[in-house]
Parts: structure tokens; sequence; C-alpha cells
């Protein structure tokens, strides 16, 4: 029954949000109808022009054991080693001064131990695992105050597929110091289903809704805040099928998930400037969900601008997290749901990080940017559960 | 019910501030003043934490699969 309630409460909110997206759409149009003509919807006639282009490069380094991976004893954790590179190229335009658009390029290369192991449940599929997207967000601005925006994107693995369709409407105040942000969004995965023991299942599909509202505000001439909500619904098969749980018959027995799953996240933020040329960001996060996970982040950043062109970054990150209420290391054979994946255990997490960045002013004399951006970061994250992940990452980029 | 009193009490105190004209907001202009330096940052952060936490996702970012490296 509870069950049933939430999805009618979370029913009720994406119809409302929805209906919200529609009026104001509706609003915005009838709004501009007289003289309804192409330029008085697009703006004005205008050539594409291109705003930026960014590329990144990170390369994630993992190590430590948990009890859902096959490279180990029987029964005992195995190696979680795992090495992902992943270039992201992003590139955003105008067309015309209501329109814009943003098409990003991510690209994965995973390669994890667990799945390397006898018997290897995804055969070479998973070895090495490659993995394209394709996300583009268009964005436009209906009045001064209302912008609406559009998100698809696709994303590519070898035994994986998933769509994912987003809609939001920001509202800014008179004086723009006010915004407010509802969004909706509904993702499908699609994957092939292996067990435990490599056999292949057929397919499986995943689905995803979530809505979210998010306020943020200008509170002093050096300081900005934001919060956040965001409700998510989880629904068809939640995990990767191949992990593994140890059973107390010392073997290894495929693990499962409820059907459904419910997620609450509420995130605040604050920025501030500091008097000597620097900023400090806040970051706190709620989280709640079905599984019986509760958790606390809070992120201290601290930015240094040591010219007009540079800044460094220094930042710690606490996370926090119950367990899920079915996740164990030894499990009765049949037993339903059942997981002995780490991340869903009990665990507390840190970050630290350190990031410098060059922002040049090129003065359209390097391919016509007006800046040329450039930055390094490295980052350890190490969690209370044996495992820990080292990111190294930089970018360049331009304004033009 | 508290967090959500306490919630609404926080909304209301960021509803009730006075506005900042254009003129005054130079400092909020300096790029270290963003929630995020860029959308690639962002991108990567969020990767590293909603693949190696189970409480990732439920705040308007994508909680779906993507990327077998669990």
């Amino acid at each position: 029954m509870p069950s049933v309630k939430r999805s009618l409460v979370l029913f009720v909110l994406v119809f409302v949000t929805t209906t919200l997206l529609v009026l104001t759409g509706s609003a915005v149009v009838r709004a501009e109808m007289a003289p309804i003509s192409d330029e008085a919807i697009l703006g004005r006639r205008e050539p594409i022009v291109l705003e930026s282009l960014l590329a990144r490069y990170t390369y994630f380094a993992q190590d430590g054991s948990g009890y859902q991976s096959k490279a180990g004893p029987p029964g005992g954790p195995g190696s979680e080693w795992l090495h992902v590179h992943e270039p992201q190229v992003e590139v955003v335009f105008r067309q015309g001064d209501r329109i814009r658009h943003r098409l990003w390029l991510p690209i994965d290369i995973v390669t994890a131990a667990s799945p390397v192991t006898k018997p290897d449940a995804v055969s070479a599929a998973s070895r090495y695992n490659q993995a394209v997207a394709l996300d583009w967000t268009t964005s436009y601005r209906a009045t001064r105050a209302v912008t609406l925006s559009l998100r698809e994107g696709v994303h590519v693995e070898r035994m994986f597929r998933s769509y994912v369709l987003g809609l939001s409407a920001s509202f800014a105040s008179e004086n723009e110091d006010r915004t407010f942000t509802v969004g909706v969004s509904q993702t499908n995965d699609w994957f092939d289903v292996y067990d435990v023991t490599g056999r292949r299942h057929g397919h499986a599909n995943r689905s995803t809704s979530g809505v979210s509202f998010a306020l943020s505000q200008v509170l002093s001439p050096t300081t900005i805040g934001e919060l956040n909500y965001g409700l998510t619904v989880q629904a068809g098969e939640l995990g990767n099928t191949w992990g593994g749980v140890p059973t107390n018959t010392g073997d290894r027995d495929s693990e499962s998930y409820p059907g459904r799953r419910l997620r609450h996240a509420l995130v605040g933020r604050l920025a501030q400037f500091l008097p000597w040329n620097g900023a400090a960001r806040v970051f706190g996060r709620f989280y709640d969900d079905t599984y019986g996970i509760v958790a606390f982040t809070m992120e201290l950043e601290l930015l240094q601008r040591l010219s007009r062109a540079i800044y460094v970054r220094a930042s710690y990150r606490a996370h926090v997290q119950s367990g899920a209420t079915f996740y164990t290391t030894r499990t009765t054979p049949g037993t339903s749901p059942a997981t002995a994946d780490s991340d869903l255990q009990e665990l507390g997490a840190r970050t630290l990080g350190a990031k410098i960045a060059f922002d040049i002013p090129t003065g359209n004399t390097f391919l016509g940017a007006r800046t040329t951006h450039l930055d390094v970061a490295y980052e350890r994250y190490f969690r209370t559960n044996d495992l820990h992940v080292d990111v190294i990452s930089c970018a360049v980029g331009f304004r033009f | 019910m508290k967090r959500l009193v306490l919630c609404s009490i926080f909304a209301i105190q960021l509803s009730c501030v006075g506005g900042v004209g254009p003129a005054r907001r130079a400092k909020l202009a300096d790029p270290m003043m963003q929630f995020s330096e860029d959308s690639l940052e962002t991108h990567r952060k969020q990767k590293l934490e909603s693949t190696r936490e189970g409480a990732a996702g439920g705040d308007g970012a994508a909680a779906g699969g993507g990327c077998a490296c669990q």
C-alpha cells in the first residue's frame, strides 16, 4: 500500500509539473502572437554563431575489493580494480538571439577486473567496454524572464542502450536575481541479461522518471545561494544482472533487486566571494530512498585568484550513507532481494582535490577565440569499505 | 516533518532577500562564483559519485544506467 501511495504522489507531482510547463509554453506563445511571425518566435535571423568549444580528458584508476566481484576467493571479497579513460567534447552555439544549442559527446573506455575472472559472466564484451553518448540540449529564451529547454540523449554500449528525454522551464524575477527552475526527465535503459555464471537470458529494461525544482537567489553582491529538490522513481531491472552474492553454501548466487526504487534528494549550495580575491563554495545534500539508504554529503571548495588569468581550487568532500536493507555478504540461495554490491553498503567516503585553471585572453588572435581555457585537476576518493579512486583530469577550451 | 519545516523556512528566507542590482554583481560574474565551473567537470564528478555511492541520483541528475563499471 505505501508503494501505491508513493506512486500516486509521484504521478501527481509529474502531472502538476508537466501541466505547469505546458501552460507556461502556451502563455508565452499567446503573449507573442500579435503579430505572429518567424522572427517574433525565433528572434532575429542570424547565422549560427559558435559560442564555446571545450574538450576534457579524465582518467579514473580504481582499486579495492567488494563481495559482488568474482575476482577473488570463493565466499570472499573480489578485486574491484578498474580503469576508465573518458574523453568528452562540448560545443555550444547560438541560433539567433533566442535559441542556444549544446552538444555533448562523452566516450568511456572501461577495463575492469571482475568480468575478466572466470567464469566470465559477460565474456570479452565487458573486459574492455566502450561506451559513447550523444546529448543535445536546446534552450529557447521565450521572454526575458522565461527560458524553456529540451534535452535528448542516447547512450550506446555493447550490451546496453539508453535514451533520455528532458524538459525544463526557468523563470527569472524582474531584476534577475532570483530564478526558479522546474524540470522533468525520462530515461529508458535496454540491456542484455547475463546471470552470475555467464548465461544470457534475453533482454531487460529499466525506466527512470525524475522531477526537480530549483530556486537560486542572489543574496548579496558577494553571495549566491541555491536550493534544489529532486524526486526520482525507477522501475524494471535495477541491477547489472551479473553481480554475485556469496552464499552460505560456499557458492555464489546472482544478486537481485526490488522492482521499484523511489529516491529523494535535497541539495543546498552557497557561494561567497572573499575579500582577498577568492571564493568559498559550500554544498550540502540529504538523500533518502526506498532501499533504506539515508545519506548526508558536505563539500567545501576554496578558490583563490592568483592573477586575472589564473585561479586555484582546493576541495574536500565527506559522504556518509547507511546500507541497503538487503545488503549481505552471505545469503541463502534463492533469497530475493539480495546484493553484495559494496556501493550499497554502509560506508563513509572522503574526497580531496586540487585544481589550477587558466583563462587566457587571446583577443581573437588564436583560432578567433576571445579566451582560451586550460585546467588540470587531481582528486583522491577513498571509502571506509576498502576502495579508492585516483582521478586526473585536464581540459582545453575556447570562448568565441 | 521537522526537515520539511526547516526547508520551508529557508525557502521563505530566500524569497525575502532584497534585490541586488546588475551594477553590483561584478563579483558574482567571476567564474569562481559559479557552482559548477564547467558542465564537463560536473559530469566527471557525478560519474564517480553516482557509480561508487548507492545514494546517487534523485536530484534531477540522471540516475539511470550507463557505464558498466560496477
